[in-house]
C-alpha cells in the first residue's frame, strides 16, 4: 500500500514538472510570437509609407513641359513658299 | 614721259584685281547670309504675297487654337494625376491601417498580464499620434505644393500667350508692309529680303522672350524640392517615433 502511495505521489511530483516546463515553454513561444507580431507591425507600417511617399513624390515635369511643342509651332507656322 | 599713263594704268589694274580677290570671297559669303531663292521666285514675290499671307495666317490661328486646347489638357492632366495619386494614397492608408488592426488584435490575444495590455495601448496610442503628426504634414506639403505649381503653370500657359501674341502681331507687322511696298512697286526681290528678315527678327524676340519659360521651370524644380524634403522629413520622424514605440512594447513582452 505503502508503495502505491508513494509511485502516486511520485507519478504526481513528475507530472506537475512536465506541466511547469509547457508552461514555461509556451511562455516563452508567446514571447518570440509576440516579438515576430510586433517587429511585423512595424516593418508593414514602414512599408506603407514608403511606398505612399513613392507616389506622392511623383514628378509632373513630362505634363508641364509638353507645351514645349506649341512653342516651337509658332516659329513653324511662318514657313511658307515666299 | 610717254610711259607714265601707261603705268598709271597698270598700277590702277593692279589695285584693283587685288581688291577684287580680297573682296570676291566676302561678297560671296553676303551673298550666302540673303534668302536663297531663284531670281524668277523673287522677282514674283509680289503676285505670291496674297496667298503667302493666308497661308502663314491659316498656320498661325491653327497653332493658337492648339495652344488652347495644350493649356486644357496641362490642367486636365495635372488635376487627373492629383486625384490618382491622392486616391492611391487614402488605399495604402486604409490598408496600413487595417494591417497594423489585425496585428494589433493578435498581439492583444498574445497579452498575458495586464502590463502588457497597457503597453498595447500604450504602442496604439503612440501609433495613431505619431500618424496624425505625418499625415498633417505630408498632405500640408503637398497641398502647398499644388497650390504653388499650378500658378506657376498659370504663369508658363499666360506667358505663352502673351509671347505668341507679340510674335503675331511682329509677323503681321512684317506682312502688311511687305504687301504696301509691293503696291508701292518696290522691288519684290527687295520686298523679299525686308519681309523674312523682319520675321527672323520676330522670331529671335520670340525665342528670347520664351526663355523666361526656364525660369518658371527653375522655379518648379524649387518647389518640387522643398516638397520632397517635407514629404521625407514627416516620414522620417514617424518612423522614429515608430521604432521608440515598437522597443518599448517588445520590452513590455519580454518581460513575462
Amino acid at each position: 500500500m505503502k508503495k502505491i502511495l508513494f509511485l502516486t505521489a511520485g507519478l504526481m511530483l513528475l507530472a506537475a514538472a512536465c506541466n511547469a516546463g509547457n508552461q514555461a515553454s509556451t511562455g516563452n513561444s508567446t514571447e518570440s510570437n509576440s516579438a515576430s507580431r510586433v517587429d511585423a507591425a512595424v516593418s508593414n507600417l514602414n512599408a506603407s509609407v514608403d511606398s505612399e511617399e513613392a507616389v506622392n513624390l511623383q514628378s509632373d515635369d513630362d505634363v508641364i513641359n509638353s507645351d514645349q511643342t506649341i512653342v516651337n509651332d509658332y516659329e513653324g507656322a511662318t514657313n511658307a513658299n515666299y | 614721259m610717254k610711259e607714265r599713263p601707261m603705268r598709271t594704268i597698270k598700277n590702277f589694274s593692279l589695285i584693283l584685281a587685288t581688291l577684287g580677290f580680297i573682296l570676291t570671297p566676302a561678297l560671296g559669303l553676303a551673298r550666302e547670309d540673303k534668302p536663297t531663292a531663284p531670281a524668277s521666285d523673287a522677282k514674283n514675290f509680289c503676285t505670291r504675297i496674297a496667298n503667302v499671307t493666308g497661308e502663314v495666317n491659316s498656320k498661325l490661328v491653327k497653332v493658337d487654337q492648339d495652344r488652347g486646347s495644350k493649356r486644357t489638357e496641362v490642367f486636365n492632366q495635372l488635376k487627373e494625376r492629383k486625384e490618382s495619386r491622392v486616391k492611391q494614397v487614402q488605399e495604402k492608408r486604409d490598408q496600413a491601417k487595417a494591417d497594423l488592426d489585425e496585428r494589433l488584435s493578435d498581439l492583444e490575444s498574445d497579452a498575458l498580464t495586464e502590463a502588457q495590455l497597457s503597453a498595447l495601448a500604450a504602442f496604439r496610442a503612440a501609433v495613431a499620434a505619431a500618424q496624425e503628426v505625418r499625415k498633417a504634414a505630408v498632405d500640408k506639403a503637398m497641398a502647398d505644393f499644388r497650390t504653388s505649381q499650378e500658378s506657376l503653370v498659370t504663369k508658363r500657359q499666360d506667358a505663352i500667350k502673351a509671347n505668341a501674341t507679340t510674335f503675331k502681331a511682329d509677323v503681321a507687322a512684317a506682312m502688311a508692309k511687305a504687301k504696301t511696298d509691293c503696291a508701292a512697286s518696290v522691288d519684290p526681290a527687295t520686298v523679299r529680303r525686308t519681309l523674312m528678315s523682319a520675321q527672323q527678327a520676330a522670331k529671335d524676340k520670340f525665342q528670347q522672350a520664351n526663355k523666361d519659360l526656364d525660369k518658371l521651370g527653375g522655379q518648379i524644380k524649387n518647389l518640387t524640392q522643398t516638397r520632397n524634403q517635407a514629404v521625407r522629413d514627416a516620414n522620417q520622424a514617424f518612423k522614429a517615433a515608430l521604432e521608440t514605440a515598437r522597443q518599448n512594447l517588445k520590452a513590455a513582452f519580454a518581460q513575462s
